[in-house]
């Protein structure tokens, strides 16, 4: 890195902390970017097994996989699941802390209620999820148990709408994290700010929206950045749930590239998706990782 | 405290109110929520000491007629995968396995680049550590 150069006093300035930063540099420099880019490079081949240098064929694995539907559908899955996942995690899991903020009881109860799913395994909680939106097991069944004959709820067999069946599991998993991350912002909320604002009677609701929610910015980012990767990797939920189906109506991405790496053994087509995830991230993340920290500096 | 709650009330000593319209509004709804949140955790533990026979009665949500704790002691030291008949034991003394020593290496590398970014904030050094 650029370290020596700009120093006045040279290579020994600091070192014990230069020589304590070598691991961390390593790691990076080796395992994030260096696999990255071994990934990278094998996605223009037609490499099928491991140990898999082959011809390079330029830009072919990136053709087929844009001309594949499964691909297709897994991008406009996860667009449907990413963005209302992201919404209604930050609203359910911020409404969730400002209630569990306004100094109630059992405060402790309802707050490991809401997050413990999120220490549970997906592929078991995905289970218990397929069962209970079974129209033959599940709330469909019980529902119509009590007389309401003509109750339908069964999403997960409906091409239309099985991944909002997906979404219900995922949104139980996530919020109660979000809620966490939301209640530890608003108990950094100075007390002050509610006071100042009970004086000038603004009504409570108010004061969340236009001065606390602008007060918590930086917990939202972070929220936002944890979401939106957990999002990219949603994986296992599908599979314990739906296992892609009906047909292919729940595949997501990181489905797709484990399938064609492990199963179909094709490797150079499975690192071109998981090149095109990469990418897609990247769009996302550089302008806003430009926004936010590009102006600033720190001490 | 408690007065937050109390924001559009008139002010004076008097004592706390529980069944205000916005303290039923408050706990009705997080009651509602968690519901939602224990229902999967429910529908495990009531099937988990159900017989087999009972499940495919085929109702998730009832309550187990005949409470049995054979399932779960047949899935922590019978139950076979592959060639294994160890049940869950053998995966959990291997997930112990993994997560001692991934602790013990994620924290202490970790420590280290803590040292060393929080001593020498070198160029680029917010690309380790972006926030």
């Amino acid at each position: 890195m650029a370290d020596t150069a700009r120093k006045p006093n040279g290579l020994t300035r600091n070192l014990t902390a230069k020589i304590a930063s070598v691991p961390m540099i390593a790691t990076a420099l080796v395992i994030f970017i260096g696999c990255t880019a071994w990934t990278i490079y094998h996605s223009f081949t037609r490499s099928r097994l491991l140990p898999a240098p082959d011809k390079w064929v330029g830009l072919d694995q990136y053709e087929r996989l844009w001309n594949t539907r499964r691909w297709l559908v897994s991008i406009e899955n996860l667009a449907i699941y990413g963005i209302c996942s992201l919404i209604l995690s930050l609203v359910i899991g911020f409404t969730l802390a400002a209630l569990l903020d306004r100094k109630i009881r059992g405060e402790n109860v309802f707050r490991t209620i809401f997050l413990y799913p999120f220490a549970l395994s997906f592929i078991v909680t995905g289970l218990a999820w397929q069962w209970i939106l079974n129209p033959d097991f599940g709330i469909q069944s019980v529902v119509q148990g009590w007389g309401w004959e003509s109750f339908a709820f069964d999403p997960l067999n409906n091409r239309e709408i099985a991944i909002y069946g997906i979404l219900i599991a995922g949104i139980w998993q996530g919020s109660g994290f979000v809620m966490v991350l939301m209640l530890a912002g608003l108990r950094g909320i100075d007390e002050e700010i509610w006071k100042a604002a009970r004086v000038d009677g603004i009504p409570t609701w108010k004061t969340y929206i236009f001065v606390i929610i602008p007060m918590m910015r930086p917990v939202f980012v972070t929220a936002l950045v944890i979401i939106a990767s957990g999002i990219i990797k949603v994986y296992d939920l599908v599979v314990a749930q739906t296992s892609g189906g009906p047909g292919i109506a729940t595949e997501v991405p990181a489905k797709y590239v484990i399938e064609k790496m492990f199963q179909s053994q094709n490797l150079g087509q499975g690192f071109a998706a998981s090149t095109m995830m990469l990418l897609s991230v990247l769009v996302v993340l550089i302008p806003w990782a430009y926004l936010e920290f590009g102006g600033k500096r720190r001490g | 405290m408690a007065d937050l709650t109390a924001a559009s009330e008139p002010r004076g000593p008097k004592p706390r109110r529980s069944l205000s319209p916005t303290n039923i509004m408050l706990y009705g709804t997080l009651l509602l929520v968690s519901v939602y949140y224990l229902l999967p955790l429910y529908v495990m533990i009531v099937t988990s000491l159900k017989g087999m026979p009972e499940i495919r009665l085929g109702n998730v949500f009832s309550p187990p007629v005949e409470v049995t704790f054979e399932p779960w002691v047949k899935a922590w030291a019978e139950a076979c995968t592959g060639i294994n008949c160890e049940g869950l034991s053998r995966g959990f003394w291997n997930s112990v396995a993994i997560l001692i020593p991934s602790v013990f290496v994620s924290i202490s590398v970790a420590s280290v680049s803590g040292y060393a970014l929080a001593n020498w904030r070198f160029k680029g050094s917010e690309t380790f550590l972006p926030s």
